[in-house]
């Protein structure tokens, strides 16, 4: 009969996880820009896009989804935001907690129709 | 063979500090039935990875979405680590008026403490029992970084 063996030695502990030193940073966005309506399109994004699109071109219309989106995301960097998408791009209707509540609050339903909430992405 | 009513939603890309690649997200577009019996649409994030569809409580409010009052803590799973939220657990009603207008029902949890501007998840349960959602890659000029496909679920 074979023997049971067994790599568990006598006095065996589990080992303590090493302590490991770890860095947080916490990403603080900036201030929002005090632009609303239509936003212009800065060079930033323009170039962002340009390098999204080297490989894969896209059409005009997913294009200007992009370059909107990152529009938000350049000025309203971790910002909640409000926005409508019209043929133009996007209309921002309120940024940050309080704007965007009192839009909430105070804009009747035919007003909120069709509004898009979210949080802009870091830049 | 892809069945004629499907439904091809671009992929999204964005891009964020600190990483060189453009990262891809999938929103889809669902019409969430509120107390009056309105649809209101709203956009949802589809995250594979995520068991039932949630959504902020303010934005339930907001769009008159019908959900219970009592909220249980639970320790949720995220990339960051398990956290504790407080969440009430009830359903959605949802068309997707590119497929017809049947109505789904899926169970949906509804977040205590989320900002109003938090993007709904769209996850599994319930929703591949009415729908087959695929993610192609295959490039498109209207869809660079390729489509979600959703049918109905035969």
């Amino acid at each position: 009969m074979a023997e049971r063996r067994t790599t568990a030695k006598k006095g065996w502990r589990p080992r303590k996880p090493k302590t490991r030193k770890a860095t947080i940073e916490v990403l603080v966005p900036p201030p929002p820009s005090p632009l609303r309506g239509l936003l212009p399109t800065p060079p930033e994004v323009e170039e962002m896009v340009e390098s999204c699109f080297k490989d894969r071109p896209a059409s005009p219309a997913y294009r200007l989804h992009t370059t909107e989106t990152m529009k938000l995301q350049y000025y309203f960097s971790g910002h909640e935001v409000a926005y409508r998408e019209t043929p133009q791009g996007h209309e921002v209707l309120a940024v940050g907690s309080t704007e965007v509540r009192r839009l909430i609050r105070k804009g009747s339903e035919e007003e909120l129709h069709g509004v898009i909430f979210a949080v802009a992405d870091l830049w | 063979m892809v069945s004629p009513r499907v439904l091809r939603v671009p992929l999204e890309s964005y891009r964020v500090p600190g990483i060189n690649e453009t990262l891809i997200r999938v929103i889809l577009k669902l019409s969430v039935r509120s107390a009056q019996n309105r649809f209101n649409e709203v956009r949802f994030q589809f995250d594979s990875a995520t068991s039932i569809c949630s959504m902020p409580v303010v934005r339930a409010v907001d769009l008159g979405v019908v959900m219970p009052h009592k909220a249980v803590e639970l320790s949720v799973k995220t990339a960051g680590g398990e956290k504790k939220q407080m969440r009430r657990q009830g359903h959605i009603q949802v068309v997707l008026p590119a497929l017809g207008e049947d109505v789904f029902d899926w169970p949906c949890h509804f977040v205590e403490g989320a900002a109003m501007t938090e993007t709904p998840l769209l996850g599994l349960v319930g929703v591949l029992d009415n729908l087959r959602l695929t993610l192609e890659g295959k490039y498109a000029l209207e869809a660079p970084h390729g489509w979600l496909l959703v049918e109905r679920a035969q």
